[in-house]
């Protein structure tokens, strides 16, 4: 057996014998553990992140008595042991609610005008473009147009309307531009079997585009909902700050989740600190949630079609 | 008022017109249904239609076919509108389905698409269950309600030859079915409102042999109810499965339209031998 294998192999040495790819392939080998650690980069200070946080909420926990039970089923309160978070995550779910409801139609509208009934016409792409450097813009900016127009502009006042008016500004050039590449994911020949068989646009987008493009659109929205969850700036700008008591309506001021933590953080009490921490496992949690469901659903559509 | 009984007359006598014309070809006693006078179109600036006329009959199956690019999609889709879509298409001349021009004002290309089915090249099914991809065009054009949806469903799949397959799985994807049979699949969505006439644009080009040869059968059945015609790459196939055939050349030109035998055995002109006879195209 052995004497049958050594001159094969002899033959292959002898083959490649003229060609030297030692070089090229440490290279490679250098090149892979490069991008590998830059991949690794952000794994590495998002467990840094994680971990400090949980440090700070066990240290919460033991040293300073914190309750989850008493965190979760209090509000905000200017004595620190008595200080709960049900106000500020009551707020921030009402803020969502409200913030879904009036970018999603309006968004999800536009990105149907957009994709399937506009001519492609210079003031069309004037639009498109323009999305685009919307979604650019920094959130705090937001929170100006909000306070300059409706908190002060129609006398307001810094109620959660505002502050859901200011993250549906915020988020809806992100669903609209998620909806316009779900719409354009659904192929062609969907549409025209829909339009041969004798379909108006509307019945078309009804029945055939919008359930096949369905579960992109729900993926961004949800997205750009879980980041306007933890949007801090515009809320402050509304003047969501320094509000215990929990909201009952849109009309009620309130401070939410992340302009709670904010200004737990500010204050020079260690035991105001650990409650910031504890108040950002809670909006972490409710982003990754938030995110889980999104994965789901693209998951589980990510087949048909 | 008034103008409406022009129209009415001009309709009539148009209809007289083309019987008229029929009786001559004695042998042929079928009406024309759908006829082509001088028609251009245009993409753009590119022309892929060039005064294109036609007239073919009912219950027959037309063959259109050609070299790549010679217009035979563009004049499939200008029957049923289907060019629409496209906004930089233009068209001049007539096209006239039962003596009406398509292309007329008060011609709602929705309502002349519920006459005028059409098959793509490419299976194209709903990304639904079987049963809601037939039923499909009974909900949208409101007949659901006023027929026996479940009968309809199954005399569609019936005459599409799929019934046996599907019919314990009817609640499935149309998108789980394989390539042939999401072909027939379409097929059944384009008869199940009943049509008069069904286009079909290159329906086998892209199933394997066996698949193609179940639609080319399945279309040999349709024409005792419905009027096919039918784009093809492939002149065996059109030589097979068709009464009438069409033969267009590069610039969007009609070069020979006749009965399937003769542009087969002994075409007129000389182009026609030779792209028949695959000396280009």
């Amino acid at each position: 057996m052995s004497t049958d294998t050594t001159p094969a192999t002899e033959t292959d040495d002898g083959l490649f014998a003229d060609i030297d790819l030692g070089w090229e392939h440490r290279k490679n080998q250098l090149f892979l553990g490069i991008i590998f650690a830059a991949s690794m980069f952000g794994v590495v200070m998002l467990v840094l992140l994680l971990l400090d946080i949980a440090t700070d909420l066990y240290v919460g926990l033991t040293e300073f008595n914190i309750s989850i039970v008493d965190f979760l089923t209090r509000d905000g309160s200017r004595r620190e042991e008595l200080s709960g978070f049900r106000g500020a995550i009551v707020a921030s779910v009402m803020l969502m609610a409200l913030t879904a409801f009036l970018s999603f139609f309006v968004g999800v509208g536009s990105a149907i005008y957009l994709e399937e009934y506009a001519p492609d016409t210079r003031i069309t792409r004037l639009i498109e473009a323009n999305l685009a450097n919307l979604a650019g813009v920094p959130s705090i900016v937001y929170g100006l147009l909000a306070l300059a127009a409706f908190v002060n502009g129609i006398g307001m006042g810094p109620i959660l309307l505002g502050g859901a008016i200011a993250l549906a500004l915020l988020v809806m050039p992100i669903i609209i531009v998620s909806t316009q590449e779900a719409l354009r994911a659904v192929p062609d020949g969907v549409r025209n079997g829909s339009y041969a068989t004798g379909a108006t646009e509307w019945q078309t987008i009804r029945n055939v585009v919008l359930p096949a493009a369905m579960p992109g659109i729900l993926t961004g929205t949800i997205l750009a909902l879980a980041r306007a969850i933890g949007e801090t700036a515009p809320l402050i700008m509304v003047g969501a700050l320094f509000t215990n008591r929990m909201p009952f309506g849109p009309f009620d001021r309130f401070s939410a989740m992340p302009t709670q933590i904010y200004n737990w953080a500010a204050e020079p009490s260690q035991h105001f600190i650990h409650l910031a921490a504890t108040g950002i496992v809670v909006l972490l949690a409710f982003m990754f949630v938030m995110n889980g469901i999104a994965i789901y659903l693209r998951n589980k559509y990510e087949t048909e079609v | 008022m008034a103008t409406q009984k022009t129209q009415e007359t001009d309709d009539s006598l148009i209809t007289t017109d083309v019987q008229t014309g029929s009786e001559d070809r004695a042998d042929r006693s079928h009406n024309t249904v759908v006829r082509a006078r001088h028609l251009d179109v245009y993409y753009g600036e590119d022309q892929a239609l060039s005064d294109v006329s036609i007239e073919i009959p009912e219950h027959e199956v037309t063959a259109i076919i050609g070299p790549s690019g010679c217009g035979k999609s563009t004049f499939l889709r200008s029957i049923n509108r289907m060019n629409d879509q496209i906004d930089v298409c233009r068209v001049d001349g007539e096209l006239s389905f039962h003596g009406k021009n398509v292309y007329d004002e008060d011609v709602d290309p929705v309502a002349l698409r519920r006459k005028v089915g059409q098959v793509f090249q490419k299976p194209n099914p709903f990304p639904k269950s079987i049963y809601d991809n037939v039923a499909y065009g009974l909900r949208v054009q409101g007949k659901a309600d006023d027929v026996d949806c479940d009968a309809a469903v199954e005399k569609a799949l019936r005459g599409a030859a799929l019934w046996g397959e599907v019919n314990n799985k009817l609640d499935s994807s149309g998108l789980d079915l394989s390539g042939g049979q999401q072909q027939r699949l379409c097929i059944a969505r384009a008869i199940a409102t009943d049509p008069e006439v069904i286009l079909m644009d290159e329906p086998t080009s892209a199933l394997d042999p066996v698949a193609a040869s179940k639609i080319e059968d399945l279309i040999a059945e349709l024409v005792e109810e419905y009027t096919v015609i039918i784009v093809t790459h492939n002149m065996q196939q059109a030589a097979r499965i068709s009464d009438r055939t069409a033969v267009f050349l590069t610039g969007g030109e009609l070069v020979e339209f006749d009965d399937t035998a003769t542009i087969f055995e002994d075409p007129a002109d000389d182009r026609v031998e030779d792209y028949i006879t695959g000396k280009f195209g």
